[in-house]
């Protein structure tokens, strides 16, 4: 089956062989690939009229990976998410318009495999290629976002795997020079001995300086630059394409290893050379083998390569070579008269490249070794050509309320504030340099220096104007447990709430789709839900996905995570100077809140306090919050409001609380009736926000809020206590009771 | 940006190599107070592509970062190349009476060299160790000028007692010294700037003193005052809007003051 052609190349004998054999074919190469795949394999070698080389099985396991081929989620995305809005630019980042001179660039990824494994190096490189992805479309990154997911911090492999990805994201993030602006730290006991790491990352481009991830044209010179390849990271992307298993655990060499200091010079050398090339992608999953074949196929075009030309770190394979996935690699394409200037910053910043080929005109991907042709495939064939339809199945699911007994509202509340989805992240979020490069105008801790709260967004400012990125991340995974569609249109709710608190306009949105085994009808079912969820609000808000990645495969041996669609917010600022932060700000103000608070109970951090798993999760009407947020954004806009913070984890008493121990001032509210009291404080309904409105102007706010669901709930007041009246409840509690339990000293408050 | 001051010859070099990572906000801040800013790498000053002399900038400025990967010691790696860069020559450069700020990882550049606190040129006779929490710490802090107003290139226009408002952003920023070094330092009013509480009470505990600094210090100068060494960050505090408490009323620019003590003095030199 197997024969040595040259030295570590084989070819394989794939002609005329059964189901059984293609199968064991794969299995034994670890290709991960399944009959009807094998299948194609074969038939297209006996056509040719030939037996595959292992660099070519290996290559084409590679770009049919679930990772690189996206070949059960494609047509769902198409139809779903990448319908919605106009987009400049779809390629390794998507590109949407910032002002008339810049694009901004945007792209999210996950890294949940090797992080599991490797937490530490995993979302190091995580973060790295998402860098990477941005840097190659020409553009300067200005920031990055990460989306964490563990299991309850009580058990200690779950302790350690926060630990380390959390060391490894402030690590790389801070060596390279990036600040982390943005980002959430979510526990549910599904992501148990496992963890979910997204890491967005966002830039700026003149328009003149974009770079195109595809080749230029044929003559052009290919380029491998950066770090040198090794054995790192080989099979990466079939890796993250299985579930992970104990046995799979020991498989930490297909976990990259970053090197953040090889990053920094590359960057400016990227960005020195931009104008004088004619592509550039990002070596990521599948390496050079998905990247030529990606930058071919983008282009029409195909490619000749030279693998022994590639600087190596230690000796390797052919087809090592070809699929390994070191770290800090980029692919260019460079018009031969160039050639000269581009070798001039590449030697000036000390970074190693090798010329490695040529592009060509004819559809057609070819490889040598000493000469000797290794792979020679059709580029359609390659990449592009597979995708699979996976059968699903959307499950009923039953939402009925049972409701909770009323317990003590002062101790629930403070309860609340200590858990782990709500109390403070602080901690963690001053391991990131959130303001390096001097642009952080709005912060992700946000109020008083002594005592700062959770800021619903950052906002970036563009180093050239007044102008600004406000960016955000969400999704709820209670919520998604019980209603993946109506989880997922929270979690984009919730974004775009969250970018209005702070006086952006919504513009786009990224998606890191996290989903167990798509093999499973149940699991397919429920990311063609998540889908549909996200649809609603976008279209809406016209926001499209500019740029996302999906990450099936994320079970365990205890089962699958809940669905996790992770949605990054991306708002427009218009003038930094008129940002809003969430902290109280006058002893002398109105409290009004904005929309309707429902019994929407389901996945409630108060149902999570009493161990209910029942219950309506939050209903979104987009339309309806489409017309608060404008009328929120143009009362901003002329300086009527203090402060807003948006309605989420917690409810109404939550949310206040952090407004008032952000700010050191108390407040009096009036809760409304519509409910039982406890329901009101703590129901998550959608589409609500508090202001915090001057005297002087509450009857212009009054008038322009007039036609939307809004109740002025209160005052803020002098001192240090916060009370809750209603007709059956009267409640008071001292603001350092607050403080406490939501910095995590609990036990000192009850 | 409009820069805030026109029609001046004053020419800082931001001195990078790989792995600093503030060069950009440091030269717009240098440019935004009127010091004409450029981004050189320490090769420059020797290999053969793109040759630079030191001689042309009025002040050095090395700005933060982790230069190497800060894998051994921060700064360690950066001044050992400077050292084998410039050899004598920056010590002559700080003779004459030109300026070396170093910011954050530039401090930690500058106290490995030995050019601070500068009683033996080119003999480290402190250290900035690991926080003493053992994490980066990411944080806006209040400052109390505790030197006499003018004591260095950087505080002319700031008045003794004053406080300053910074961020800092880093792992390694405690600094520690032997017991004769701290009272010589204290001695000299070399001591520029000290960690405070927000009322300016210089209190040891922690977030007030975020590293676990001996005497709360945060910066420092030589005994001459032109080699100064800041753990916060000053080119992150140039814009009102950069700072913590803006949408509060409290925006401040407490940077900008520094940088524009820096160009007065090097206009009047």
């Amino acid at each position: 089956m197997f024969s040595e052609v040259l030295d570590g190349v084989f070819k394989i004998s794939v002609r005329g062989r059964d189901k059984e054999e293609l199968l064991e074919i794969s299995k034994v190469m670890n290709l991960g690939l399944d009959i009807e795949e094998m299948t194609r394999i074969r038939d297209y070698f006996s056509e040719i009229g030939r037996d595959p080389y292992d660099v070519e099985l290996y290559g084409l396991a590679q770009a049919w990976s679930e990772h690189c081929s996206y070949k059960s989620s494609k047509r769902f995305l198409r139809k779903y998410l990448l319908s919605i809005g106009e987009v400049f630019l779809r390629e390794d980042s998507g590109l949407r318009e910032f002002d008339s001179e810049y694009y901004y660039v945007a792209a999210m990824e996950s890294h949940n495999h090797p992080s599991a494994v490797e937490p530490y190096g995993g979302a190091a490189t995580g973060v790295g290629g998402i860098i990477r992805d941005v840097l190659c479309m020409g553009a300067e990154p200005i920031a990055l976002v990460d989306v964490l997911f563990f299991g309850p911090l009580d058990e200690p492999r779950n302790s350690y795997l926060h630990a380390m990805v959390v060391k490894g994201i402030s690590d790389y993030g801070n060596r390279v020079g990036i600040p982390t602006v943005s980002g959430s730290v979510k526990f549910h006991e599904s992501y148990s001995d496992y963890c979910l790491v997204n890491v967005g990352c966002i830039g700026l481009v003149e328009k003149s300086n974009v770079v195109r991830s595809r080749f230029g044209s044929p003559g052009d010179v290919i380029l491998l630059v950066g770090g040198r390849t090794g054995a790192d990271g080989i099979m990466g992307v079939s890796f993250a394409s299985k579930e992970l298993s104990e046995e799979r655990e020991k498989e930490r060499s297909a976990v990259q290893i970053g090197d953040p200091i090889t990053k920094e010079p590359l960057i400016h050398a990227i960005l020195e050379v931009r104008k004088l090339i004619s592509g550039m992608k990002d070596l990521g999953g599948g390496g050079l083998a998905v990247a030529i074949g990606e930058m071919s196929y983008s282009a029409g075009l195909g490619a000749e390569v030279h693998l022994d030309k590639v600087h190596l770190r230690q000796k390797l394979r052919p087809w090592e070579i070809w699929i390994s996935e070191s770290q800090e690699r980029m692919l260019l394409s460079v018009p031969r008269e160039n050639l000269e200037k581009v070798r001039e910053s590449l030697d000036f910043w000390e970074i190693e490249y090798s010329e490695i080929g040529s592009v060509t005109g004819e559809r057609k991907v070819r490889a040598y070794y000493m000469g000797e042709k290794v792979f020679e495939i059709d580029t359609d064939f390659f990449v592009g050509a597979l995708e699979r339809s996976r059968p699903y199945v959307i499950e009923e699911r039953e939402e009925k309320d049972m409701g909770v007994e009323l317990g003590d509202i002062r101790e629930d509340l403070l309860r609340i504030l200590a858990s782990p989805n709500v109390s403070s992240q602080e901690k963690v979020i001053r391991q990131y340099d959130y303001d390096v490069k001097g642009n952080t105008v709005i912060k992700p801790l946000q109020g008083r220096i002594e005592s700062p709260g959770p800021g619903d967004a950052s906002v970036i400012k563009a180093p050239h104007s007044w102008r600004g990125i406000a960016l955000t991340s969400d999704v709820n995974p209670y919520y998604m447990e019980l209603n993946p569609y109506w989880g997922a249109a929270s979690a984009a709710e919730e974004s775009v709430r969250n970018l209005i608190s702070v006086n952006s306009r919504p513009d786009s949105l990224l998606d890191c789709l996290n989903f167990g085994n798509p093999e499973k009808k149940e699991r397919m079912g429920e990311f063609v839900s998540s889908l549909k969820g996200l649809r609603l609000v976008a279209m809406e808000f016209g926001t499209p996905f500019i740029s996302g990645n999906v990450s099936f495969y994320n079970e365990t041996k205890r089962g699958g995570v809940v669905p996790t669609p992770a949605v990054i917010g991306i708002g427009i600022v218009e003038d930094v100077r008129k940002c809003v932060t969430m902290d109280l700000k006058s002893t002398k103000s109105y409290l009004i809140l904005i929309g309707e608070t429902k019994r929407e109970m389901g996945g409630s951090q108060y149902y999570i306090l009493k161990k209910k798993k029942y219950g309506m999760v939050p209903r979104v009407n987009p339309r309806e919050t489409k017309r608060k947020a404008e009328t929120i954004l143009k009362m901003m806009n002329s300086g009527l409001i203090l402060s807003c913070h948006d309605l989420s984890e917690g409810g109404l008493g939550v949310s206040l609380c952090e407004m008032a121990l952000a700010g050191g001032i108390g407040f009096e509210v009036k809760i409304p009736n519509s409910y039982r009291e406890d329901y009101v404080l703590f129901s998550e309904s959608n589409g609500r926000w508090i202001i915090e409105v001057e005297k002087k102007n509450l009857d212009v706010v009054l008038d322009k809020i007039s036609g939307i669901d809004h109740y002025l709930i209160g005052r803020t007041k002098k001192g240090e206590k916060l009370s809750f009246i209603s007709d059956s409840l009267d409640l008071e509690i001292d603001l350092e009771e607050v403080e406490m339990a939501w910095r995590g000293n609990l036990k000192e408050v009850m | 940006m409009e820069r805030e001051s026109e029609g001046s010859d004053v020419k800082a070099c931001v001195l990078i190599i790989e792995g600093t990572n503030c060069e950009q906000e440091t030269k717009r801040a240098l440019d935004l107070v009127g010091i004409s800013a450029e981004i050189v790498h320490l090769k420059q000053f020797s290999g053969r592509l793109r040759k630079r002399d030191i001689w042309d900038y009025h002040a050095i400025v090395i700005p933060g970062g982790f230069s190497a990967g800060d894998y051994v010691r921060a700064g360690a790696i950066f001044s050992s190349y400077l050292r084998t860069t410039l050899g004598r020559e920056i010590e002559s450069y700080i003779e004459e009476g030109r300026v070396v700020l170093g910011i954050c990882n530039g401090f930690q550049v500058l106290v490995e060299s030995g050019l601070l606190p500068g009683f033996n040129p080119g003999k480290p006779e402190a250290a900035l160790s690991v926080n003493t929490r053992a994490k980066f710490e990411c944080r806006e802090v209040t400052l109390l000028h505790s030197s006499e107003k003018g004591r260095c290139s950087i505080d002319i226009l700031i008045e003794k007692d004053e406080l300053i408002r910074m961020p800092i952003a880093h792992m390694e920023g405690r600094f520690l010294a032997p017991r004769e070094v701290l009272e010589e330092l204290v001695s000299n009013d070399q001591v520029i700037f000290k960690y405070s509480d927000l009322q300016g009470e210089v209190k040891s505990e922690y977030p007030w003193n975020p590293n676990g600094s001996e005497l709360n210090i945060a910066g420092i100068c030589n005994p001459e005052g032109n080699v100064i060494g800041l753990m916060p960050h000053p080119e992150r505090a140039v814009l009102e809007f950069q700072s913590q408490e803006w949408t509060r009323g409290g925006g401040r620019r407490d940077g900008f003051k520094l940088f524009y003590s820096l160009k007065h003095y090097l206009n009047e030199v």
